[in-house]
């Protein structure tokens, strides 16, 4: 505030001053109900408002043992926009979980994240962070649905006191208030409020899942990371998760890491996917693309040896082998011990991550880097589309759905950046619900 | 939890008490030498003498089923007969005297040895590796392994031996004090009790903490923990909301069961101590062969432990939820 | 930034440390001057009821309530007790005694000869037709006194008559109870009369409280004669403690212990302030032999032959086991009447010296050859293989077993050892008449010990025929013996049956149903810098307390004022030459100290132990309590 008293060029620079300064306060403070018009509260008070949701660069976590330390993720990069679902992909032990849970460092006591790696949530490096300082981030800013929720809930509580405790904990609100949200929440995943007063063991477990859930949205998270949560369930339960988190995602604009081994979910359910091997990231991009043309080796296999209900009857396409001993992973390309298209180069180099222009990442030796995105060896592009038509891909599992996926790839804007508005990600077609 | 599964427990706790009533009758009299014999270290004794002492006490009747009968009707009506020993003295007065001296004793350092042993052991498993961790334990596994009297002797022989501060024994002063006032009393009390009491927290100490130990390392490595942490709970709240909830079931089985054998007290500790309970009790009537004694003291210890077992199973239902049914 | 934790903390300590500072004046106002004598035993008081007690605490109990009708004196003399002159009648068939005049009960009623009557009849009524008083431990004092009525013609005079001339009357151990108390005490009830406290009686303390730790005794207000200096009187219990007494004694908890073990004993000699007596005792340790004669499980028949037993008594090496385990507190053993009983003990010809070549001489000589292994066989041709039990009552006994083994191995005769359960072992020793012998008395020898009475009796009819089935322990039948008892028994003097006791003693030492291996001392310590006046029964060679009677409780004078309170008819000069060959040692009485008379150690150290757990407490409340949450979170 200028003091009128004053007068004279000074006060007014000041006025002038003082002015900008309100302007941009308020532009910022637009910028952050703009972006991010579904949150109920204003974002981190070091949130840089024009960052993308998460960014995480060069993560590498380790883990110390007896006989040395284990690099369970080795250099894994990815981006999370708003209100995008990413779906991690993999075999058992291939890092994914490790990946989700050192986004917020969850980890055991031997566990520890690389120097060199940033976890920038809203531009904000969560890996430089202490514990103390961390934690305001997690539940608040990144929630985690956990698998199998028989273990993950505090057997000897009430359900609905468990999904209270971050809202009255965190949040400041009483207790009574807490209670109340905690129902909401409950009626929110379908779970009738007054069932709220069980203990775990009391509920199916479908019932757990969605008390899960209900307890990961808590806070109003921006990110959720879901890490198995159907795995444990039969399928009819597991499509009606699925079908909850989709609805969730919809009306509350949800940023979803859903991590799986099951294809399957990540086609229904996600945007983009990420498909790591041995700790390390194979190919990543959107799905539609990936699905269709997959380009790594590892993820054609992947895909190859999902079954095929309309195809004709066949034997699996195994995947021979089994994942590296991460005490001594391979030199050069982990996969390549398994990898049908093994070149020389691959037992010595590591292979470098090439970007196309479809979105698409992949490391791999077939696509060096410049790769236009044709593999280097045979067999071509043509071939490996030959390759998933042979397995049925493409005029198989997606052919229901290819309307919607050709619907989805018109709404993809091929530059990697996006444009952000509500409901981004998802039409408000429900022709998906149909699908079900 | 219904009133038929409590009628169900009360019952069956009954009839365990009943089975065991009519058990410690046929042991203690098929134990070699009877009490009439005992007699026989004093040259006046006459046949006559012990024959007369045998009738009045009942034993020359067949032990089954005429003494056995007899001790079923008179303990079902509250009697428990006459002492061996204490010439004269109703068994319930032999008792009721010295009930409370051990139930002071090893009630209380049974309470500071729950109270001390699950901090300890709680703590440890939460910092395990930590210096108090490697302490805690190694003194804790020494502690559990000295027998009561090892313990006993050490802190008899330096703090009342050695540094004069507290009394040798006993539980109080007799006589001499002009000053009969309460507090003075208590103190003086509480002066000899200091001694014992510790002795029977240290020898009890160990297994809580190591008990709540090993349960809280368990408990930590539950799921719920990492989703605990995940939520971003304060390491306190984490520890003391949702891991010693699950950690302290163990232990309060623990707890429960052994408060059922304070009655029965310490032996040991009350003997190098001169502690006039239930234990030094036990001992001079089991030198003496006084039957009704001690068939009195172990239907109060079976009772006890019978009780505080079936506390234990209705505490443990109300705090796991998961056996309620 | 004080957090209300830290203000509840204080407060609480604030709270803490008033309610102890209320407490301290209290706990600072130490005991007036009332003067406490604490005496400890290892035995626990069985009854406050005299005709109902085993143990010798019970007998010290109840000579401090109760007079006997004459009491024994410092020498164990008779001098006055309920009665204060006595005359026997010219035939000696009956004794007049005289009431003292004016005495009354210690609740304010009459002491007269009605209570006398009573209580004689009480004893005599019991024992007609072969009853028993009680535990018929105190009827023998009237039936061997041939005791046949009491009366008593005035209030001041009782008259006793006899059968037969006797000189027992005045060494009866028979306290005289209150007719007005104990009126409704019969003989067939007797066992379940309690006499609980008060009790009341004419002697110099009478019991007012009686716990499971301790009885304690006031000054009987009304008392005829001198009591000591000290006002209370408290017998503390340590049973099966023997150690924690000794410490409590180090501590100054107590001013005289009875019994300690012999190690204790040897610190105590030369700590401060403190007399160490160890005197001549009335008892003795005996190894016995299963010499029964008609069956039984003796394993073999070498034990019933009195050739047998007296050749092993050359091969026990007494004054080794006196000096190893004992540590030198006994005198070596010959007859069943120790020397204590200085009227009646008779060291008998030919005292068995220890002598391995004259042991093995004397058994080949008695026909017990050895055997192709060494072992001597027995008539029957079986080797000779004795089992020796010992009851855990004493440590000291299974050294003597050891010991003994070891010499009997020497001369040939293989001994197995073991100590067994006190109660299974008495069981073991006494024969069920009402049953055959076939299956019962399963030992050969055991070594136990006796303690006997003023009066010889009790220690001579252990061996008669008649206790087999009772007290006897060696099943040991000589006609001539018993005779020799009932002889004794019916002596109108006492040069006549120091004749007869004297033969008794010959026979049993040639007979050899024992081999009494010692007469332990009894070992007594006592401070001198609380009580001083400490005279021992006998006074040469005795101890004060715990013999019989208790005239030197009233004997003490309180050691922390100048001058000693006058002295009674006897000299108090505290002496402490033992006979039987050991030594006390005395510590010269120091300048008056004044001692804390109220409860041991001050306070001070437990208020501090007790703000150290108060202490440990708060840590550990403020250890487990909810942090304040990181202001972090706000900030970010």
């Amino acid at each position: 505030m200028t003091d009128p008293s004053r007068s004279g060029t000074p006060a007014l620079d000041d006025e002038v001053a003082d002015a900008a300064a309100v302007a941009t306060r308020a532009a910022a403070l637009d910028a952050q109900t703009l972006i991010r018009g579904r949150r109920q509260w204003p974002l981190p008070k070091q949130a840089d408002p024009n960052a993308p949701l998460l960014v995480v660069e060069h993560l590498t976590t380790r883990f110390k043992m007896a006989g040395g330390s284990i690099k369970a993720v080795d250099d894994v990069s990815f981006t999370l926009n708003d209100g995008e679902a990413l779906g991690i992909a993999g075999e058992s032990g291939c890092g994914k979980t490790t990946t989700a849970l050192s986004l917020v460092r969850l980890l055991p006591a031997n566990g520890r994240i690389g120097k060199d790696s940033s976890v920038r949530l809203f531009g904000i490096d969560l890996a430089r962070k202490s514990e103390d300082a961390l934690r305001r981030y997690r539940w608040r800013e990144i929630s985690i649905i956990f698998q199998g929720a028989m273990n993950a809930l505090n057997p000897v509580r009430r359900v609905n006191e468990q999904i209270a405790e971050p809202v009255e904990l965190r949040l400041k609100v009483n207790k009574a208030d807490a209670m109340k949200r905690a129902g909401e929440l409950l009626e929110l995943v379908g779970i009738p409020a007054r069932r709220g007063q069980a203990y775990p063991h009391e509920l199916s477990g479908g019932m757990r899942q969605r008390a899960m859930i209900a307890m990961a949205l808590a806070c109003d998270p921006a990110v959720v990371i879901g890490d198995e949560p159907t795995t444990a369930l039969d399928v009819m339960v597991q499509a009606q998760i699925l079908e909850l988190l989709e609805r969730l995602r919809r009306e509350l604009g949800l940023s979803l890491i859903l991590i799986t081994h099951d294809l399957s979910v990540i086609a229904e359910t996600c945007d983009r996917v990420m498909v790591m091997y041995a700790g390390k990231v194979a190919e990543e991009g959107a799905v539609s693309v990936i699905f269709r043309t997959p380009r790594h080796p590892y993820t054609q296999k992947l895909i190859g040896a999902f079954p095929n209900i309309h195809a004709d009857r066949r034997t699996l396409d195994v995947i021979p082998g089994s994942p590296p001993d991460l005490r001594e992973p391979p030199p050069g390309c982990r996969f390549h011990p398994r990898c049908p298209f093994a070149m020389a180069v691959c037992s010595v180099e590591v292979p470098p991550e090439v970007t196309f222009a479809d979105g698409v990442r992949v490391a791999c030796h077939l696509y060096p880097a410049g790769s236009d995105g044709a593999p280097i060896t045979r067999p071509t592009k043509d071939a490996i589309a030959g390759g998933v038509a042979e397995a049925g891909l493409g005029a198989g599992v997606f052919s229901d759905r290819d309307e919607a996926f050709d619907e989805l790839e018109d709404a993809l804007d091929p530059a990697p950046s996006h444009t952000l508005s509500p409901g981004h990600g998802l039409t408000d077609d429900h022709s998906l619900d149909q699908i079900q | 939890m219904g009133s038929r599964y409590l009628i169900r427990k009360v019952v069956g706790a009954c009839l365990t008490i009943f089975m065991i009533v009519i058990l410690n009758f046929v042991l203690f009299r098929m134990m070699p030498g009877s009490p009439d014999r005992i007699l026989l270290r004093n040259p006046n004794v006459t046949a006559d003498a012990m024959a007369a002492a045998r009738i009045r006490w009942g034993l020359d009747k067949p032990l089954i089923p005429d003494q056995l009968v007899d001790y079923l009707e008179s303990t079902a009506s509250g009697d428990l007969g006459f002492s061996f020993k204490f010439h004269g003295e109703p068994v319930t007065d032999v008792l009721a005297g010295r009930i409370w001296p051990t139930v002071i004793l090893f009630g209380l350092g049974e309470v500071l040895a729950i109270i001390f042993g699950l901090a300890l052991g709680a703590y440890s498993g939460w910092r395990r590796g930590g210096p108090i961790d490697y302490i805690g334990n190694g003194v804790s596994l020494i502690l559990y392994s000295m027998p009561y009297f090892v313990i006993g002797i050490l802190i008899l022989g330096v703090f009342a031996i050695g540094l004069h501060w507290f009394p040798t024994s006993g539980m109080l002063t007799v006589g001499g004090s002009g000053d009969d006032s309460f507090p003075s009393q208590l103190l003086d009390f509480l002066g000899h009790l200091a001694l014992p009491v510790t002795t029977v927290a240290i020898g009890l100490i160990g297994q809580y903490s190591i008990l709540m130990r090993s349960s809280v390392i368990e408990t930590l490595g539950e799921d719920y923990i990492t989703t605990a942490r995940g939520k971003g709970l304060t390491s306190g709240r984490i520890l003391r909301s949702h891991a010693l909830p699950n950690a302290l079931l163990p232990a309060v089985t623990l707890i429960a069961i052994n408060l059922g054998y304070v009655i029965g007290g310490a032996i040991t500790v009350e003997v190098v101590f001169n502690w006039p309970g239930l234990g030094t009790l036990t001992v001079t009537a089991l030198e003496a062969r006084d039957y009704p004694v001690l068939q009195g003291i172990f239907l109060l210890l079976s009772i006890s432990v019978v009780v505080a077992n079936l506390i234990a199973d209705l505490i443990y239902g109300r705090l796991d939820p998961r056996v309620r049914s | 930034m004080r957090s209300p934790l830290c203000d509840r903390f204080a407060r609480t300590l604030a709270a803490f440390g008033l309610a102890l500072a209320a407490l301290l004046p209290a706990a600072a106002v130490q005991a007036k001057d009332i003067l406490t004598l604490r005496v400890g035993t290892v035995e626990s008081l069985d009854s406050l009821n005299p005709f109902e007690t085993a143990l010798n605490v019970g007998y010290e109990v109840f000579t401090l309530n109760y007079d006997l009708l004459v009491n024994f004196g410092p020498n164990n003399d008779p001098v006055p007790g309920f009665a204060d002159s006595w005359t026997q009648s010219a035939d000696q068939l009956s004794w007049t005694f005289h009431i003292r005049d004016g005495m009354k009960w210690s609740d304010g009623q009459p002491a007269t000869s009605a209570d006398v009557v009573y209580t004689y009849n009480l004893e005599l009524n019991g024992t007609k037709n072969g009853g028993v008083v009680g535990l018929g431990y105190l009827d023998p004092y009237l039936k061997d006194s041939f005791v046949t009525g009491v009366t008593a013609p005035d209030p001041s005079h009782v008259v006793i008559t006899t059968s037969r001339p006797t000189t027992k009357l005045t060494h009866s151990y028979i306290p005289i109870v209150p007719q007005h108390i104990w009126k409704n005490v019969t003989p067939a009830n007797v066992a379940n009369f309690a006499n609980n406290v008060p009790v009341v009686g004419t002697g110099p303390y009478q019991a007012v409280e009686s716990t499971s730790q301790y009885v304690r005794l006031v000054r009987n207000p009304y008392y005829w004669g001198k009591q000591g200096a000290e006002d209370e009187i408290v017998i503390q219990y340590y049973p099966s403690a023997p150690d924690t007494m000794v410490a409590a004694f180090k501590n100054s908890e107590l001013d005289y212990i009875h019994s300690p073990s012999a190690e204790s004993f040897n610190q105590l000699k030369t700590a401060k302030n403190t007399v160490a007596l160890a005197s001549e005792g009335n008892g003795f340790t005996q190894l016995n032999y299963n010499t029964y004669t008609k069956g039984g499980g003796a394993s073999t028949t070498a034990l019933q032959d009195p050739a047998f037993r007296k050749a092993l008594g050359y091969a026990i090496d007494k004054p080794t086991l006196i000096q190893k385990v004992l540590l030198g507190y006994a005198s070596p053993g010959t007859t069943q009447v120790p020397p204590w009983e200085t009227n009646w003990h008779v060291e008998p010809n030919d005292v068995r010296q220890f002598n391995i070549d004259t042991a093995n001489s004397m058994l080949d000589a008695a026909g017990y050859p050895r055997g192709p292994n060494g072992t001597r066989i027995d008539r029957q041709g079986k080797p000779i293989n004795l089992r020796l039990y010992a009851p855990n009552t004493d440590p000291s006994y299974a050294k003597d077993a050891q010991f003994i083994q070891g010499w009997f191995g020497q001369v040939g005769i293989k001994v197995s050892a073991q100590v067994l359960d006190e109660g299974t072992l008495v069981t073991d020793e006494a024969l069920d008449t009402t049953k055959p012998a076939k299956g019962q008395l399963n030992y050969d020898m055991v070594i136990w010990g006796w303690v006997g009475d003023p009066d010889p009796n009790a220690l001579l009819q252990i061996l008669l025929t008649s206790s087999i089935g009772s007290t006897s322990d060696s099943q040991w039948s000589d006609p001539q013996y018993d005779q020799l008892y009932v002889q004794q028994n019916e002596a109108a003097n006492d040069a006549d049956r120091k004749m007869y006791i004297t033969q008794m003693q010959q026979i049993f030492y040639d007979q050899a149903p024992y081999d009494i291996l010692y007469y332990d001392n009894n070992l007594d310590t006592y401070h001198t810098d609380k009580f001083a006046g400490w005279q021992n029964q006998p006074v040469q060679g005795g101890a004060p307390f715990f013999q019989d009677g208790s005239i030197n409780y009233t004997l003490l004078t309180d050691a922390t004022k100048a001058t000693p309170a006058p002295s009674a008819s006897v000299n108090a000069e505290p002496t402490a030459a033992g006979s039987g060959g050991v030594a006390a040692s005395v510590a010269p009485a120091p300048a008056p100290v004044p001692t804390d008379t109220g409860s041991s150690g001050s306070a001070l150290p437990l208020i501090v132990g007790v703000i150290a757990i108060a202490a440990l407490l708060v840590v550990f409340i403020m250890m487990t309590r909810r942090r304040r949450a990181a202001a972090a979170e706000d900030d970010e």
